[in-house]
């Protein structure tokens, strides 16, 4: 197999500085940072592999509980005949569509359109890769196999959003490879929508950037742990976030791509089988993507609320604070109708966007000022 | 952070990127197994609620989908200059520089959003008019 | 072979396949599509040489902003597959291969001005990508060092044990243009500006035809079943129109010659 003599990895140190593996080490500061590269592929392989299973069981859970929520909203049941209480509902879901007939229209164009649902589904997963469980500087669970972070970015923030922004094309390409005049429109709604909603995302979060001073998703979450949680400060900027998040993923109350009255079913309506379930699955990871990295960004992330309750494990908070958030989307679907397409387009350009520059504006005043007055140190 | 310690970080993305694609790919490529293929001819037209279809899907679209697009490039390229801004300017508030900073970032902001009034102005930013 | 090595020629070979298939591909959304997977290896090639900010703005804007303008533009104007655009034929057989040949020039004048010294005159043994590597290398130990000199950039926080992190490519960079090159990032916006103002000036014009369905002299971008007169959109239907009636007249004609 591998051993270090294959891979020159001392190749890696400009100037004849440390090996890559060395600097690792350091950097991580981990007890027992592996000598071996292919110990590193391997806990590479093991966490993303736990990664991405948890990441599509938590989506396919989360539409067993969508359903229970908004039933419950609805004085209904929701799901009850699949297991107890339907809890093999998501599992039947699966094996519907894998084994659901592929249809491929005859105008289409077959290469795109077959791999549209890939180009949405990738970059919604790929975002996962940034998000802390628990501190990024220590070691994980079972001695570093089960790392707390796939990739601990620098420049974290702007990985997520440069995948949120490529996941358009899925979304583009499914609309323009149906050859439907309906998938045709819906698409280039929703992509205008996508992009629209995409600026204030990245834009509403430059408070939290002046104030965490850090593209890196752990070392913000370190900074909440140290001062306070962001969304205290920066409430304006968590709400501009939250409704841009709901609609660049589409939901409801934005849910316009898919208006079933107006356009059928929007960019996906020519896919069934599997390729729709990639869009139905890509749409969810999106809506989890969202949630959280505000949980991460401005409710501590894996950080404890007070310091008697660090007991609790960091994975458990995180889970806890994005559980709160996929109830907020439900809470949000199930209570307020469809917006215009006038007045969502109004509703970005018109209202957000001068909210989070002058958001952004003020949190700068305030720091000089706070600075200044030796408000904070 | 020394200079060679990320790439480490990003080889692992990469790899996740991958692993992720080919679990995809399967999914739609397993499928083949279980489901069952029998096209005919009146599946594949296009869906229109049951009605054959009437003219070409490839039609032209509302130059408005333009504009927002052009206006999005725009302000994506502004928000590309504040990443760095946002980032350094505790920094620079530290060394007593923050009204520098805060002005110099002011001034880029009202230039452009000139150009935002422009757009509002002349209805760009109306879907319906 | 060094893992870096390797992953540098997956990125460069993955780049430059896409890129000959946007040059290739007649559809052009595929050629759009293309261009998005070479923009992506591109920003691979850019983390190897360290510029991880830069990478991260290769995605950002150019995969997902101006691509997305593009396709955008395409299905506003659609673009047909193939050489319907016959004007453009004696533009692009003439003057394209000149280009090509003067842009081919230039790549190998850097490759020889820069890897080739930097490797000590050696071009094929120690590869490129470490010439490159070390010259990134170098230019960015020097601005860190400028950084740490200058001060702690980065906000420590209240607490002990966080780690700084945050001194890197992007607070260096973010650094030197809000001090050293303020000048050009203050005319960056002006030059935005005027990107604005040129769009919404040009897309007007469209969009006021747009209400007036039946306006008889629409320029510009055309929206309605009808193109513009003396647009390229309105040649290729006459184009086709006249093909169509050429072809029923050799009908009639066949028709005739066979009664």
């Amino acid at each position: 197999m591998f051993s270090s003599a294959q891979f020159d990895w001392s190749l890696g140190g400009p100037l004849g500085g440390p090996s890559l593996l060395e600097t690792a080490a350091a950097v991580n500061a981990k007890v027992n940072a592996p000598n071996e590269p292919f110990i590193w592929f391997l806990q590479t392989f093991i966490t993303l592999f736990v990664i991405m299973n948890v990441v599509l069981l938590t989506m396919a859970y989360q539409t067993w509980a969508e359903r229970k929520v908004i039933a419950f909203c609805q004085l209904r049941y929701g799901p009850k005949r699949t297991g107890p209480s339907g809890l093999l509902q998501p599992i039947a879901d699966a094996v519907k569509m894998l084994t659901k007939e592929f249809i491929v229209p005859q105008e289409a164009d077959r290469f795109v359109f077959f791999i549209a649902p890939l180009l949405g589904f990738v970059p919604a997963v790929a975002a996962f890769a940034i998000v802390p469980w628990g501190d990024a500087n220590t070691e994980g669970l079972f001695g570093d196999w089960i790392r707390p972070v796939v990739a601990n970015l620098n420049i974290g923030i702007l990985y997520m959003l440069a995948l949120s922004s490529v996941g358009v094309y899925g979304i583009v390409m499914a609309g323009y490879s149906s050859g439907n005049k309906y998938s045709m429109l819906g698409s280039l709604r929703s992509s205008a929508q996508v992009v629209s909603y995409e600026l204030t995302l990245g834009l509403s979060l430059m408070g939290v950037l002046i104030q965490a001073g850090s593209l890196n998703l752990n070392d913000i979450v370190l900074q909440q742990k140290a001062t306070i949680w962001y969304f205290i400060p920066q409430f304006v900027g968590f709400v501009c976030y939250f409704v841009s998040g709901i609609a660049e993923t589409n939901r409801n109350p934005f849910d316009l791509p898919e208006a079933e009255s107006e356009l059928v079913a929007g960019f996906h309506l020519e896919y069934s089988g599997m390729s729709f379930g990639l869009f139905y699955l890509a749409e969810y990871i999106n809506m989890n993507a969202i949630a959280v990295v505000a949980a991460t960004l401005f409710f501590g992330g894996w950080a404890a609320p007070a310091s008697f309750l660090e007991f609790i494990p960091g994975p458990l908070w995180l889970f806890a604070k994005f559980a709160f958030f996929l109830f907020l989307y439900y809470w949000i679907r199930s209570t307020l109708p469809r917006f215009r397409y006038d007045q969502l387009m109004g509703l970005v350009w018109k209202v957000i966007f001068p909210i989070v520059l002058a958001n952004l504006v003020i949190t700068a005043v305030v720091k000089i000022v706070g600075i200044q007055l030796g408000w904070w140190a | 952070m020394p200079l060679e310690a990320f790439n480490l970080a990003y080889l692992s993305v990469v790899i996740f990127t991958i692993v992720i694609a080919v679990a995809g790919a399967s999914l739609l490529v397993l499928g083949i197994l279980f489901r069952p293929s029998k096209p005919s001819a009146m599946k594949s037209i296009p869906y229109e609620s049951g009605v054959p279809p009437v003219g070409r899907a490839r039609e032209r679209y509302s130059v408005r989908f333009y504009i927002i697009a052009m206006l999005f490039v725009l302000f994506d390229i502004e928000a590309v200059f504040l990443y760095p801004w946002a980032i350094n300017f505790d920094g620079f508030v530290r060394r007593g520089d923050g009204v520098f900073i805060l002005v110099e970032m002011l001034i880029f902001i009202f230039i452009l959003l000139l150009g935002y009034a422009y757009a509002w102005k002349k209805g760009a930013l109306d879907w319906v008019s | 072979m060094a893992l870096e090595q390797l992953v540098f020629l997956v990125f460069a070979l993955l780049a430059i396949v896409t890129s000959l298939g946007l040059v290739i591909f007649k559809d052009p959304v595929h050629c759009a599509l293309s261009l998005v997977f070479a923009f992506a290896n591109i920003a691979g090639v850019y983390i190897l040489l360290g510029a991880e900010f830069i990478a991260a703005i290769q995605v950002l804007v150019y995969s997902g902003a101006i691509l997305v303008l593009f396709l955008f533009v395409m299905m506003l104007l659609q673009v047909r597959p193939g050489p319907s655009l016959n004007r453009l034929r004696f533009f692009q057989s003439g003057f394209g291969p000149v280009l090509g040949v003067a842009f081919l020039v230039e790549v190998v004048l850097v490759v020889l001005t820069s890897g080739f010294v930097l490797n000590g005159g050696n071009i094929t043994k120690p590869n490129n990508t470490q010439a490159a590597k070390m010259q990134a290398g170098v230019e960015y130990s020097v601005s860190v060092n400028v950084i740490q000199a200058a001060g702690p950039l980065t906000i420590q926080g209240k607490a002990d044990g966080i780690q700084p992190n945050t001194v890197g490519h992007t607070a260096a960079l973010g650094k030197e243009l809000y001090s050293t090159y303020l000048f050009p990032f203050e005319v960056a916006s002006i030059i935005l500006l005027i990107a604005a103002i040129g769009a919404i000036v040009i897309a007007r014009r469209s969009l006021v035809s747009d209400e007036e369905e039946d306006h008889p002299k629409r320029r510009g971008i055309s929206l309605g079943s009808v193109p513009a007169q003396g647009s390229l959109q309105a040649f290729e239907v006459e184009r086709q129109t006249s093909q169509s009636q050429r072809r029923k007249e050799a009908k009639k004609r066949t028709v005739i010659l066979k009664k």
